[in-house]
């Protein structure tokens, strides 16, 4: 009976402070929607600006804060402190062992079997826009992310600026392809060297600078590559981008509907997926040798003598891996190689992106989180 | 000689307000060391407060001077903005402070997006603009068919920044605030244990640095008559750069950088090109932090093992 009541009384104080928290989150949240979700400003006919009002949506939100904030300190936050929700550590059952081991092997057939899988499922028609969109745009975001982990994860360096290298891969690409009629094949080695030079232009006088420092700078740097790809009009064409590049081929075959063309010279019925399954297998063959050499990456000495201010911890590494040799006064040489390898794999990731959609890339500021 | 004088008023007017955005920067980044990339974004929404102000004030309750009406969109953008950028600082800053150093940048960036989108699709993505609210000007002198002008407008900026640079200076040199502030600045921990509330202060410091980013905001909307929903970003940046050049960390020199790249882009766009204005202040901010990168007025950072 005693310790009902300190149950009760508990929760009826709890109540109170709930109610008290919610009101206080209530009036904060309508502060802070009032101006921007309570009026919205239009442009009428006449050209001038009027403001109406948006209460019911306001109020709707405002609402929805407070009763988050209301099921959290009733429900959730007791919880919290009891440690309910807390997960168990781990799950070591043979279930558990047996996916560990088998998850792998089973991802990477997974996604090499996966456009015929999506053929047998969705046909032919339909399967192009299942292979475009959630399997070339899931591949070269993966490469992107993998870029970023080899700069962020394993120099610890943040690289704002990182999405510029995949315009310019893009743009290299497209230029090179139209100007000088160069194929995929030849351009995709360029690329990687073209990628050398931006990572050492822009990594040795980057690199000495430490973490923050570095991330504004990096921004900078991108910032100064997307602007002048808008603005250089004569190359770039601006806003309004390069079209009609010329597309992939399978060593000289061209993927079109002419007697020349792939389904032509395969004795097949023509269909536009072709094209896509190819850039499907390329770009997952890219993947899959970027994910190896991450793997080996790591192993290495330069993998593992990590950044410089990482982690308090990992700076302390520093020091010690310099006293064994590993890496140089500031690691700048070590640093600018890693950087090197990341802009190289943005470049593909560009360049594989490019004949997808034959437009320019400049949305990439968007991708910024690859 | 005239053509310069007149880019100079104009630049010293551009560099009032990045000096004013500047200086929110350096007192975030002076007292947890920390670069608020929100910022930028933070100066933007004020603009926005100030002109839905601007238009409740005039076309709904017809007030009919200027004067009266810019106070009070001023002093409410400062009041909302301050809020917002509060609510900022406690949901996406405080939770990770004495997490891994780059922790709170990664989520000050998220923030930034987040505010430009939420602008975005609240307000719609076209250019908001108003008719002009000051007109007229002051001729400062008309040879050769080339007047040299100091508009009232420019005139109000010059006349608002100086006043709140003052107040600003008061406040950090003379209260109790502005002394928990330094304290802060110098060892957190320390001023904890001599009695001061960090968490409190840094929350204030993210209030005066909204505020000022509001005052900004509200003469930035006055003098171009127009704003949109990616308008943080670029002066942001340029703020933050003129942050790095005077020293980041140091109050007066957040002005002094705001001052000087404000006027290196309008002289750039001037004598050079206007599209690559904003590569000269990147720029600007990269050969800095490259090769000065305790700013003009900074203090060389130690680096403690």
């Amino acid at each position: 009976m005693g310790a009902a009541q300190v149950a009760g009384a508990s929760f009826r104080t709890r109540l109170g402070e709930g109610l008290r928290d919610t009101g206080l989150t209530a009036l904060v949240a309508l502060g802070v929607f009032l101006p921007l979700v309570g009026f919205e400003t239009i442009t009428d006919i006449n050209n001038v600006l009027i403001l109406t009002t948006r209460w019911p949506l306001l109020f709707a939100l405002v609402g929805s804060v407070a009763a988050i904030r209301f099921i959290y300190a009733l429900i959730l936050a007791p919880r919290l402190e009891r440690g309910a929700l807390r997960l168990p550590l781990r799950a070591s059952s043979t279930a558990a062992n047996i996916l560990h081991n088998w998850f792998i092997p089973f991802a990477v057939a997974f996604v090499i079997v996966y456009p015929m899988l999506v053929v047998l499922a969705v046909g032919f028609g339909g399967a192009v826009r299942w292979i475009d969109n959630f399997g070339i745009q899931i591949l070269i975001y993966v490469m992107l992310g993998w870029g970023l982990n080899i700069v962020v994860g394993l120099a610890g360096l943040l690289d704002l600026g990182y999405v510029a290298f995949y315009a310019v891969g893009a743009y290299s690409y497209a230029l090179l392809a139209k100007t000088f009629g160069l194929s995929f094949w030849i351009l995709l080695p360029l690329a990687g060297t073209l990628a050398s030079f931006w990572g050492i232009l822009l990594g040795f006088p980057v690199l000495r600078l430490r973490g923050d420092y570095l991330a504004i700078v990096t921004l900078a740097f991108g910032e100064i590559i997307r602007l002048i790809l808008i603005n250089w009009v004569p190359v770039t064409n601006g806003y309004a981008g390069i079209g009609s590049i010329p597309r992939p081929t399978l060593f000289g075959i061209p993927f079109n509907a002419e007697d020349n063309g792939f389904a032509a010279v395969f004795g097949l019925e023509f269909s536009p997926l072709y094209r896509v399954l190819f850039l499907y297998y390329v770009i997952l063959a890219l993947a899959l040798v970027t994910c190896f050499f991450n793997v080996r990456l790591r192993r290495l000495p330069i993998g593992r003598a990590r950044g410089r201010d990482r982690l308090p911890v990992a700076r302390h590494q520093h020091h010690q891996y310099q006293a064994d040799g590993l890496c140089d006064g500031r690691n700048v040489r070590g640093l600018c190689r890693l950087v090197l390898c990341c802009t190289a794999r943005l470049h593909f990731a560009g360049i594989v992106h490019v004949p997808r959609i034959r437009d320019d890339p400049l949305d990439c500021r968007a991708r910024r989180h690859g | 000689m005239d053509y310069f004088a007149q880019q100079l008023i104009n630049g010293i007017t551009l560099g009032s307000i990045y000096g004013l955005i500047a200086i929110g920067y350096t007192m975030v980044f002076g007292i947890i060391g920390m670069v608020n990339f929100a910022h930028g974004d933070v100066f933007m929404v004020s603009a926005f407060i100030a002109l839905i102000a601007l238009l409740i004030l005039t076309s709904w309750l017809g007030i009919v001077s200027v004067a009266l009406a810019l106070f009070i969109v001023l002093i409410v953008a400062m009041l909302f903005t301050s809020l917002i950028n509060w609510v900022i600082e406690r949901v996406a800053y405080r939770p990770l402070r004495g997490s891994f150093r780059l922790a709170p940048l990664i989520s000050a960036i998220g923030m930034s997006i987040t505010l430009s989108n939420f602008v975005q699709v609240t307000q719609g993505p076209r250019n908001k603009s108003i008719p002009p609210l000051v007109q007229g000007e002051f001729i400062l002198s008309n040879s050769n068919d080339f007047p040299v002008t100091l508009s009232y407008k420019q005139l109000i900026i010059w006349g608002i920044t100086a006043v709140l640079l003052l107040a600003f200076w008061y406040l950090v040199a003379r209260t109790q605030l502005g002394r928990a502030q330094r304290a802060c600045e110098q060892d957190q921990k320390m001023a904890a244990l001599v009695g001061v509330d960090v968490d409190r202060t840094v929350a204030a410091t993210f209030v005066i640095a909204a505020a000022l980013a509001a005052v900004a905001g509200t003469m930035y909307l006055m003098y171009y008559g127009v704003v949109t929903f990616s308008d943080g970003f670029v002066p942001g940046v340029k703020a933050f750069t003129a942050a790095v050049l005077g020293g980041i960390g140091s109050l007066p020199g957040a002005v002094v950088g705001g001052l000087l790249i404000g006027l290196i882009e309008t002289l750039w766009s001037a004598y050079f090109s206007i599209d690559y204005k904003d590569v000269a202040a990147f720029s600007v901010l990269a050969i800095t932090l490259i090769f000065l990168p305790q700013g003009l007025l900074g203090r060389p950072d130690v680096e403690k093992v």
